[in-house]
């Protein structure tokens, strides 16, 4: 862990990354803290107890939205990170008529309101493609939302990419495809694994698309979620919550360390690409 | 500016290289064949229904069907109503509101960004994904606990009474607590572009910029914000974008006098019961942000994305 | 497809207040009958430990052995589905939603797949005119004759055509009486000193103008436009003395960021679980009634275990633990005996007849309900 001794990382950068992350995690402190008070309210903290945790393990409803969630968020990030990336590559490295007529699509994807491109999705699954909803429509759903952030972070970071180094590769004997893997890949991919995490984001925590494009047996955790606040924050929801950050952070941890691992063998460089 | 070198004319492709005699692809067709899945996605499930959403946009509204098309009877006045001046007052509050909460999350994401993308292995990661976490759990919770925090004996109440600077302040259901709902739900979506940008930039840079005598100040307008203005441009459009529709935010930490454009379109679909009025709205909206959008990337001399 | 048909009126003067016909004696005329009826019928077998065999067989065709039920979150008794299950060998899903609005909006694109949905009457009402309904075959369901008179010829569904009522309450004021100074008893409450700026309305366009049109004086059912201006006015002017226009209130409530709610009984006495200090009170100048009802959407892949669903629920020890359990009133007369005497008892939960003459359930106004929605978005984005 080497820091740069550039001037420009005084102290006060410090102390404002410290302010920002006390603002991202302050409402997570009082889900947590929640998640472990005793009386059925989200509101007054009463006693310490974890019968939330045994209610929730037993709460077969719950779980079942959970694994649903993953299934659709890991699906989606996947094929909409892949899409997305090839599409940013196009944008970025070719001119070509009719581009802007794609950034165009990019845009709407980005603008049109959710409850607009449900009840349109809904209308299409349904009167068009006539397809019974469920967990492909869901899917197919949250991909098409997701693309648009992968495309726009890749091509942020592969704007100023240097065609000189594809050249050099080039020169030295590499064909296109080596080309790409070898070089213009490891530089996209801090780009690509900041897209796919916005992509999983987004997807792990959508409630009004899933809500028009879910059928019977798809519900996903937030439909859950936003169905129980109905009558309020409960210790039983803090503790669902709590129980998915959980889950994160070890899938984090492991990513982590099998991430560690082949950047011993030599894959360094990309080691953000573990994070997707 | 580095970032134009990509968009000059193509370079010479490398697979010129004689000994692989192989017949190039022309660049078009290589552009279009990448992006052939995205497209073909995009035509049927956002062209489609955005077809679907003009249809409606031009349709009578109905009690039995939501919506009653016909060719011959196109309710154009459905544009018109959404372009009164009621709704008006709402479209423009909610460009303050995206505005404001834009300008927030560069103020709080830039130097987080700038800070994390100065470390290298594992703690830049950890950084970063420290960013997401919060994410991880679901938005509707986490700004009920921010009503938690903002609410009259709330958290920030209790602290700020701690710090004698008084405990009555009214937070909850204000503009500011919908500002403040919005940067926090969109701030990942400033720092990570931003971050993927700065993560490129040559340190050496920085220093070669002080050895040739420049202060602070030149060298951050000389050396760090080219380098950035990409990934500063998608972190703007991430945010302002979808923060120009969001309507959970007013509605969980707004009042009566924080309505946005989103809710007024979800209104549309649900008591309003006016389907065409809702799709009309969806696409003035959208027309108005696709316009802005466009002008903004002219500015900063970005091509169309 | 229902315009209002003339045989409704005849049946609307049971419940409708202003009508000469209506008194004590009918209500308990009904009332009576209604037992009667509920508990034969519970005589005649509607024990619940019974096996499949005893129900009445709903299948013609073969029918696949699965239900797929949408209904509001925890709002049925943790055994009602497994006991069913266990009984008929029908598997259930259980999905819920939150908002009438958003149930209604998907469920009118079709192809949902659902088989069962639970909307609140003003929006069975809406469901029904979009034909997206279909109608129940009341032979199927036996224990029909189980439910209170007022819901078997209900104004928004005569004759149980389309709808099994699920659980009823009323449309009042949740409050918190230590935190205000006076009386809270009717509408006016809003307008105390104490409660300016600490109060919230339903973000439910028929419920916000019953607030007014009760308030006012007037028919809360009307399309007389002047009275209608009037109310929106009404509420345009409430709008500045409350904090919010909300449907999620009960958070707030309980946490005392406000203190006086316009809000449905069952939040309220969900919410007192939790905040012992909360009142509910049933304004004196009368308020809506509101019942969540079960229904068949059109296109419903199993049908015919929808209805066994319905006759299943209809049983007078499922009824009355369904209604242990989640507190609300039930429609179910014959399952009365078998309900907790805290809640039979409870006057809020089942109010008196002399005051349950003063809550009607909304009407259905057919086409004319626009008149209600554009008026209501004036409200909203005034």
């Amino acid at each position: 862990m080497s820091r740069s001794k550039s001037a420009l990382r005084p102290r006060y950068l410090k102390l404002h990354a410290l302010l920002v992350y006390a603002f991202l995690f302050a409402p997570i402190i009082v889900l947590v803290v929640f998640s472990f008070n005793e009386a059925r309210s989200g509101t007054t903290f009463t006693k310490f107890s974890t019968k939330w945790y045994d209610d929730l393990i037993h709460n077969e409803d719950a779980l079942r939205a959970f694994r649903t969630t993953l299934k659709v968020a890991i699906v989606a990030t996947l094929v909409a990170t892949l899409l997305g990336t090839l599409a940013a590559f196009a944008l970025t490295r070719f001119q070509f008529r009719g581009r802007s007529a794609y950034s165009t699509l990019v845009f709407i994807s980005l603008v049109i309101p959710e409850v607009v491109l449900g009840i349109a999705l809904l209308a299409f699954f349904v009167q068009f493609a006539h397809m019974k909803l469920g967990l492909r429509t869901v899917i197919l759903s949250h991909i098409t939302f997701c693309i648009a952030f992968v495309v726009v972070v890749v091509k942020a970071r592969l704007s100023s990419f240097d065609n000189r180094l594809v050249e050099a590769a080039a020169d030295l004997g590499a064909t296109p495809v080596q080309s790409f893997l070898r070089v213009v890949l490891p530089l996209a991919a801090p780009g690509i694994a900041a897209g796919a995490m916005l992509a999983f984001m987004i997807s792990l925590d959508d409630v009004v698309i899933t809500f028009f494009t879910a059928g019977p047996g798809a519900n996903t955790l937030p439909l859950y979620i936003f169905g129980q606040l109905r009558v309020g924050v409960s210790p039983r929801i803090n503790a669902l919550s709590s129980f998915v950050l959980a889950f994160s952070l070890i899938a984090l941890g492991i990513g982590a360390a099998f991430s560690a691992r082949a950047a011993k063998r030599g894959r360094g460089g990309i080691d953000a690409t573990a994070l997707g | 500016m580095s970032r134009t070198l990509a968009d000059a004319p193509p370079a010479p492709e490398p697979v010129e290289e004689p000994p692989r005699a192989r017949r190039t692809l022309p660049e078009w067709l290589k552009a279009n064949l990448l992006l052939l899945p995205t497209a073909v996605w995009f035509l049927a499930l956002l062209v489609i229904p955005m077809l679907i959403v003009i249809q409606y946009s031009l349709a009578r509204r109905g009690i039995i069907k939501p919506v009653r098309f016909s060719w011959s009877n196109l309710q154009w006045h459905n544009y018109q109503d959404a372009l009164g001046s009621r709704f008006l007052r709402i479209f423009l509050r909610s460009i303050y509101y995206s505005a404001a909460t834009t300008i927030a999350c560069v103020a709080l994401g830039f130097p987080l960004a700038y800070w994390i993308a100065r470390f290298t292995g594992r703690l830049r990661n950890i950084f970063l994904v420290l960013v997401i976490i919060p994410f991880l759990t679901s938005y509707l919770i986490r700004m009920y606990a921010w009503q938690f925090i903002l609410q009259r004996d709330g958290l920030l109440n209790d602290t700020l009474g701690a710090l004698h600077l008084g405990n009555h302040h009214v937070f909850l259901n204000t503009s500011f607590a919908v500002i403040l709902g919005l940067t926090y739900g969109f701030l990942p979506f400033m720092v990570l572009p931003l971050y993927a940008s700065i993560e490129r930039m040559d340190p050496s840079l920085v220093e070669a910029s002080y050895d040739l005598g420049h202060g602070k100040v030149s060298t951050f307008f000389r050396v760090i914000v080219p380098t950035v203005a990409p990934g500063l441009v998608a972190g703007t459009l991430l945010v302002f974008i979808p923060a120009t529709g969001d309507f959970v935010t007013p509605e969980l930490l707004g009042g009566v006098k924080t309505q946005m454009f989103g809710n007024t379109i979800q209104d549309q679909f649900g008591s309003g019961q006016n389907w065409p009025l809702g799709s009309a709205m969806a696409v003035v909206l959208m027309a108005f942000i696709l316009i802005g959008v466009y002008v903004y990337l002219r500015r900063v001399g970005e091509d169309a994305l | 497809m229902t315009g209002p048909d003339p045989d409704r009126v005849s049946m609307a003067f049971l419940w409708d207040v202003n009508s000469p016909r209506w008194n004590r004696r009918t209500f308990m005329k009904t009332m009576g009958f209604a037992a009667a009826a509920g508990f034969a019928a519970a005589a005649c077998g509607g024990d619940s430990n019974k096996p499949a065999s005893s129900g009445p067989a709903t299948t013609t065709a073969p029918e696949p052995k699965q239900l797929n039920f949408y209904n509001w979150t925890e709002y049925i008794d943790d055994k009602t589905i497994p006991n069913f299950q266990k009984r008929t060998g029908i598997k259930v899903t259980y999905d819920n939603y939150a908002s009438n609005d958003e149930l209604f909006a998907k469920m009118r694109t079709g192809g949902t797949g659902y088989d069962i949905i639970v909307p609140t009457d003003s929006t069975l009402v809406k469901m029904k005119r979009a034909g997206i309904l279909q109608k129940l075959d009341l032979a199927k369901i036996p224990n029909v004759t189980n439910l209170d008179e007022r819901f078997r010829n209900a104004e928004f569904d005569p004759g149980n055509e389309y709808s099994i009522s699920w659980q009823w309450g009323t449309t009042g004021i949740g409050f918190d009486p230590t935190k205000i100074d006076g009386e809270v008893t009717d509408w006016n409450a809003f307008d105390l000193p104490s409660v300016k700026g600490k109060s919230s309305f339903l973000d439910e366009a028929r419920d916000a103008f019953a607030l007014a049109l009760f308030s006012l004086g007037r028919d809360p059912n009307t399309l007389d436009d002047g009275d209608l201006d009037d109310a929106k006015a009404y509420l345009i002017d409430l709008k500045k003395k409350v904090k919010s226009i909300t449907s999620d209130y009960q958070d707030p409530l309980k946490g005392g960021e406000l203190i006086l709610c316009h809000a449905y009984s069952g939040d309220v006495f969900q919410a007192q679980a939790v905040n012992k200090k909360l009142e509910y009170v049933i304004p004196k100048s009368g308020a809506n009634s509101w019942t969540d009802a079960m229904a068949i959407p059109k296109d419903a892949p199993h049908p015919g275990n929808a209805h066994e669903f319905m006759n299943y629920i209809l049983e007078p020890k499922v009824g009355a633990a369904l209604t242990n359990f989640i507190n609300y009133g039930s429609p179910n007369k014959a399952a009365e005996p078998f309900i907790l005497k805290s809640i039979t008892g409870d006057p809020l939960i089942y109010p008196p007849p002399d005051e349950l003459a003063k809550l009607p359930f909304a009407k259905d106004l057919g086409e004319d309900e626009i008149k209600y929605a554009d008026r209501w978005t004036e409200v909203k984005t005034a």
